[in-house]
Formats: structure tokens, sequence, C-alpha cells
């Protein structure tokens, strides 16, 4: 991938890439633990997130192939390193940073039954807006019934879906080097048609 | 958790947020049963508001507040549900009042837009002293703007040092380690 500023070719692969990520939780899940983990081998990849030797390989191709990860084949054992994103969406009015926390969540989707069930009833949009509330509310800076309504979720469910999210930002927000970009509600509640 | 029981055993009352049943329920429910040995090793009952437990109820099937047994916990009488809520009684009004606005300073909102049962918590908290039912009172919720708010309203309602917050998410963790 090309780091010339300003390239339009970068733009479109690097959209691409992230498009990818929240399509498919498994790449999102690899690209986490790569993040997270730093220099990472095939071997800690089957170890930690318990997937087959050869799943892991070929999304880790991908993801090299979309440039997100990188492979060092200069030891033997060859390493990953994943390459933070940040994805600014806009739309009409309507903004929104994708940054590796919200791939974080995304890569939970299958294994966590709060999330599974927002994201099929409300789509990966949803996750995205519950996340900005997340943050406040690990911060303790934001009331659970107050997300949950402005969410427009039952109240219990929106409390489990903030739950569930708190543990991603308690476990991104030192990993995600554009944690401080992701829109916050505190400060900026979404517009009503938002 | 020993220390808290020790210190104002008597009369004591644990008041419990919807946020607890559902930290307890997310993605290993076995400590659900840990909260249930928990109660029943101090014989504690736990109360909830009526809005917690229209919260839980309400909630869809397949999420982790859906699955929560509430009503096992309340037939094995670990659980019960607060009395219904004295609007006359000056200190219930004044305590949900105060929470209100509390909430939405706290989450930089207009105070309209926090709903009245927002404040349950507060209002059975308050009751639960003013009546004589409690001498001192540990609400365990997960949401800290709730609890914090909750203790400066009774507080200011003339019962300083009768209320703490206890933090659900370190509750759990101390009872499951």
């Amino acid at each position: 991938m090309s780091t010339a500023k300003g390239d339009p070719e970068r733009a479109v692969d690097g959209f691409i890439a992230v498009a990818d990520l929240l399509d498919e939780p498994r790449l999102a899940r690899l690209y986490t633990h790569v993040l997270q983990g730093g220099d990472v081998t095939i071997d800690g990849i089957v170890a930690d997130l318990d997937i087959p030797r050869t799943t892991a390989y070929s999304d880790a191709a991908s993801l090299v192939d979309l440039g997100i990860l990188t492979r060092d084949e200069t030891q033997k054992t060859h390493t990953y390193t994943a390459l933070p994103v940040v994805l600014t969406t806009i739309l009409d009015e309507d903004e929104y940073t994708i940054t590796p926390t919200l791939i974080d969540a995304i890569g939970r989707i299958p294994r966590d039954q709060d999330l599974s069930f927002l994201v099929e009833k409300h789509g990966i949009g949803k996750l995205a807006a519950a996340l900005t509330y997340a943050i406040p509310y690990t911060e303790g800076k934001m009331s659970e019934r107050v997300a949950a309504r402005e969410l427009d979720l039952q109240p219990a469910f929106g409390i489990a879906v903030l739950h569930a999210l708190r543990e991603v930002v308690l476990d991104m927000q030192d990993h995600d080097p554009y944690f401080d970009r992701i829109r916050n509600a505190r400060d900026n509640p979404p517009g009503e048609d938002g | 958790m020993t220390e808290l029981e020790t210190t104002h055993a008597e009369n004591s009352v644990w008041i419990v947020d919807t946020g607890l049943f559902i930290a307890c329920g997310r993605q290993h429910n076995d400590k659900y049963t840990a909260l249930a040995r928990f109660a029943q090793r101090h014989d504690r009952t736990f109360v909830i508001p009526h809005r917690v437990y229209d919260e839980l109820g309400g909630a869809p099937d397949r999420s982790t507040p859906g699955e929560t047994p509430i009503n096992t916990a309340i037939d094995a009488g670990w659980v019960r549900v607060a009395d219904p809520l004295d609007y006359a009684n000056p200190t219930v009004a004044t305590v949900m009042d105060d929470v209100r606005g509390y909430i939405a300073r706290a989450s930089n909102r207009d105070e309209d837009t926090i709903e009245k049962a927002d404040t349950a918590l507060a209002g059975v908290a308050g009751q639960l002293i003013d009546d004589d039912e409690a001498a001192y009172i540990y609400l365990v919720t997960t949401d800290i703007h709730a609890g914090e708010g909750t203790v400066a309203a009774v507080e200011a309602a003339g019962y300083d040092g009768r209320i703490e917050v206890v933090d659900g998410f370190e509750l759990i963790d101390e009872i499951t380690s």
C-alpha cells in the first residue's frame, strides 16, 4: 500500500479493507488479535483464537492482501503485524470515524449473544452508534437508561449491549491509536434521524 | 464484601439494579449461581424496584436479560420486588427529583429527557429509609450515575451516612474469584 498523501488508490483500497472487516467477524477478530499482540505467529494465532491452522493461514493471507497486516518473512518463523485502520465516512450531514475499536466489536459478534442479537435486528450501524455511548458509559459519564433510550433499545437489552461494549472499550482504549477520534455521544448526541 | 457485612449488618438492605443481573448472566451464567449463593450465605434478600422487574421481564427472549431467571430467584426467596413507591411521601418525591437532575447533568442532557422511571432506585432507597425499614442501604448497580446520584440525593434528604454504592462489576468479580 502506498503511503503517498492524497493517494486515491490507497484511500479506496483502505475503504475496501475496512468494509471487509466490517462484513466478516472472523477476519475482524484475527485483525484485532494481531493488533493487540504485536508480532504474532501463526502458532500464536491458532493457540489464542482456537481456530484451525488452515483458517489462520488463509485469513492472515487475506488480511495481508488487503494491506492491513504485514508479514515479516526475514525470520524462519514468519510474524504478522497489524496496521491500525482509521476511516471517516461522511454521508450528507452524518459522519462517523471507524477505528480498530469498532473492528474489535465486530469480531466479537459470533461469540456474544447480545451483540449478535443487536446486529441481527438492527445492523452494524446500530452497533457503531452504541459504541459512541459505551465510551462515555465506561468512563462513568453516561447513564445506562439515557443511552438505551436514545439508542431506541429496550432498557435491559440496551444495558446488556453497553456491558458488552464496555469490555471492548476497556480492551481497546490502550491498543487503538485512534480511540480519541471515535464519536462520543455524551458531547455529540446523534440527530433524530441519525 | 465481608467487611461491608460486618460494618452495617443490622437491618441493612441491599437494593439491586437491572445491570447486576445482566452482568451476572452475560457470557457465562454461572455467575448467576454465585450471586444466589452470596445472597443465601449472608441471609440476604435483594430488593429490586418494580421498574427493574419490568425491564428484565420485557427484554427480548434471546438476549442476556431475557434469559435472566428472575422469577426463579423471587420464588427461591433471595430476590423480592419492592413495595409500590409512595409519591405522596415528600422524601421519596424529593429524592427522585434530585436524582433526575443529577443524571441529566452527569450525562450532559436536559432534565426533561430523563424519565421519572429512571429514578426508581432512588425512590425505593428513600422510601425504605424514611419508613424505617432499613437502617442502612447497599445500592448495587452497574450505572455509576444512578448510584452516585442516589447516594447524593438520599444524603441531601437528611440521611447522611446511611447509604453506599456497591459497584456491580466489582461485586461479581469478588464473588466469582
